[in-house]
């Protein structure tokens, strides 16, 4: 059975998340769309289908602090299910304060969410005009950028170049793999959204971390927001390497939002793959590394107030011992 | 489109119904079988003559489904509550423009029919069964079962159920802790315990009668289904790959309590049980649609047939035992004739 994409659209209040929202809907795509919005707003919403969801975030009892799940969307998506073929995909409109954390783990962690539908995108509708200040009032601003794969910095038209490169700059700084596309009145092609998979485990992208470590400060205050991007040369071991990102994530997992990594492990033919968010980590064997190819694992982390020293110790600690041909 | 007996399985009637079969169930006097339709009908079945009508109930999906002496009680995500029967048709009993009516409830004495509309239960009372919504309750209800002598309903939220013994209009209930997400809820037939599957992969009992509850655990999987046996003293759940029950009579040591697991099968988890009113059997329905029987007193199980589907999503007894009717997410939908 073919997984259903969701596309989550969230950015803080007034970004322009509704406005994008009826772009999507009233372009002519040939798709049928179910819509999750918060609340009725008072901009009307041109589709047939449209759930309303109050968000209700429900901590799971596995022992770890920081799993959440969004229960209503657990709800509204079984529901959603029993419509199938009523619909190609799902847009899910978020309130501006909304945690994008809640929403991947409930991905992740919920058999019948994942086994129906597929996070496709997140994607965030970045304010130009009042991030500098949204963003040095609340940290969600930012946070809601760590979780994007796609940022549309909006209201492009009304502020200076140098603002918008500090921005783009600030962007990058906390999520050096995001794409960045400029927009007025959120008037982005609609294929940019669409078919992303950028929560498949197997395509997560990785970006330069020469680049991302140049990221310079700016006048945009980050909370200590920060994504560290590592590589290492030479093998590591796999159960080291487990241990290792199960310790990091138990003691550091609240600080860390994401965590992702294309790792080299002694003795697989096949790449290591894991992706976390906050506590929750998932793993995965990925593509077959091709005769003489430079096996070099990489490995990004973006949290609050991270060591990148610690981190790069704690890696190349993983560090396969021995040599075995 | 009706229900065409199938060439292999003497007494099984198969037919797809072209849309997400979201529950079914049997009228009292077992002589009709309601199939609530992710497009919104219900198809309504004589199991003599494999007759079929279908009633276009909901604009939607329809969500739901009780049966009541009095029709087939149901919600759809047009938000209406609908009672549906072969002689009167479907009527509207109440609607909540805007919002999903996700559970109904009703019991075999016609003393309680209620439904849910987000954090709030709603009881439909009276000989003109007018709707009154109950207090809300701390967050949206994932749950409600009704006991079978209607003395008791429940509804099951964030961090515990609330119990309304009895059910009356304005009535607060009362709160039962449950830490946690917790989802499906189900009464023991002598309505003394309740059976609740939660979002971390666990079940818990209330017994009502000790004022005890306990949690079991070790599922690989959310569970997604339970039923008590007709002695009340085993609860079937999924979220494994076999049938689990679980001895849950008083004379159990809660120290020593082992589940009892057969029927293994390794290519989908349970989705949905229905012990059997009567006999010592249980019906499931494994993912991957595989409709399996088994038995307590040979604690084996084996597969009957397989539906055109990814889930079974729903099974049902009739009240006698005779037969039993199920559907699942891709339109297929049965019944069986029990020699």
């Amino acid at each position: 059975m073919a997984s259903i994409p969701v596309t989550v659209l969230t950015g803080f209040l007034g970004a322009g998340k509704t406005t994008l929202l009826n772009r999507v809907l009233t372009e002519n795509h040939g798709r049928r769309f179910a819509v999750i919005v918060n609340e009725f707003g008072e901009i009307g919403i041109d589709n047939e289908l449209v759930v309303s969801s109050n968000e209700e975030i429900y901590l799971m009892n596995n022992g770890c602090i920081c799993c959440s799940v969004r229960g209503d969307l657990i709800r509204v998506l079984a529901g959603l299910a029993k419509r199938r073929g009523a619909y190609d995909a799902v847009l899910l409109e978020t309130t501006g304060l909304a945690d994008p954390a809640s929403i991947v783990q409930t991905f992740a962690m919920d058999e019948d969410t994942r086994e129906a539908f597929r996070l496709d995108s997140v994607t965030t509708v970045v304010d130009a005009l009042h991030f500098t200040r949204h963003a040095a009032e609340n940290r969600q601003v930012l946070e809601q950028v760590v979780y994007a794969d796609l940022v549309i910095l909006n209201k492009t038209d009304l502020v200076a170049p140098d603002v918008l490169a500090d921005i783009r700059s600030t962007v990058k700084r906390v999520n050096d793999t995001t794409q960045i596309v400029a927009a007025v009145r959120c008037d982005v092609p609609i294929a940019t959204l669409l078919d992303r998979d950028a929560f498949d485990i197997g395509k997560l992208l990785f970006g330069k971390p020469s680049t991302a470590d140049a990221a310079p400060g700016n006048h945009i205050e980050a909370h200590g927001i920060e994504s560290v991007s590592l590589t290492h040369d030479g093998p590591l071991d796999a159960e080291r390497l487990g241990d290792f990102l199960r310790e990091l994530l138990q003691t550091k997992g609240q600080d860390i939002y994401r965590c992702k990594g294309i790792m080299d492990v002694a003795q697989a033919k096949q790449r290591f793959i894991f992706h976390g968010v906050h506590m929750f980590l998932e793993t995965a064997w990925g593509a077959l590394w091709t005769e003489g190819e430079t096996r070099q694992s990489l490995a990004v982390f973006i949290g609050r107030d991270l060591d990148r020293e610690a981190l790069k110790q704690g890696l190349a600690g993983c560090a396969a011992r021995e040599k075995n041909a | 489109m009706t229900f065409a007996p199938d060439a292999e399985l003497p007494g099984l009637f198969l037919d797809n119904c072209n849309a997400y079969v979201a529950g079914c169930a049997f009228a009292d006097d077992g002589e009709t079988i309601a199939y609530a339709l992710g497009d919104g009908r219900i198809a309504l079945v004589d199991p003599e003559t494999a007759e079929t009508e279908f009633v276009a109930a909901h604009t939607g999906a329809v969500l739901c489904l009780a049966a009541s002496p009095k029709g087939f009680l149901s919600g759809g995500d047009d938000g209406r509550v609908m009672l549906t029967s072969l002689e009167t048709g479907t009527r509207e009993l109440a609607a909540f423009p805007g919002q999903w009516v996700e559970h109904v409830a009703a019991c075999a004495t016609g003393r309680v029919l209620a439904a849910t509309v987000g954090k709030q239960v709603v009881l439909f009372t009276g000989d003109d069964l007018a709707p009154s919504l109950l207090p809300e309750l701390p967050s949206t209800i994932a749950g409600l079962a009704a006991s079978p002598d209607g003395r008791a309903l429940a509804a099951s939220h964030y961090d515990g159920v609330t119990v309304y013994a009895p059910p009356r209009p304005g009535s607060t209930g009362n709160r039962l802790d449950g830490p946690g997400s917790n989802l499906t809820l189900v009464f023991s037939p002598d309505g003394g315990k309740m059976g609740l599957a939660t979002q971390d992969k666990s079940v818990r009992v209330y017994d009502l009668e000790n004022s005890a509850g306990y949690l079991l655990e070790g599922y690989p999987a959310k569970v997604r289904c339970l039923s008590f046996s007709s002695d009340s003293n085993t609860l079937w759940t999924g979220g494994e790959q076999a049938f689990v029950g679980w001895p849950v009579g008083a004379e159990t040591d809660p120290a020593t309590r082992e589940a009892l697991v057969f029927g293994a099968f390794e290519h989908g988890l349970l989705g949905t049980v229905a012990a059997h009113p009567v006999l010592p059997l249980v019906a499931g329905g494994f993912d991957g649609g595989v409709v399996f029987m088994g038995s307590v007193d040979r604690r084996g199980a084996a597969p009957l047939f397989a539906l055109q589907s990814h889930r079974v999503t729903c099974l049902a007894w009739s009240p006698d035992g005779r037969l039993l009717a199920g559907g699942s997410d891709g339109g297929p939908a049965f019944f069986l004739r029990l020699a």
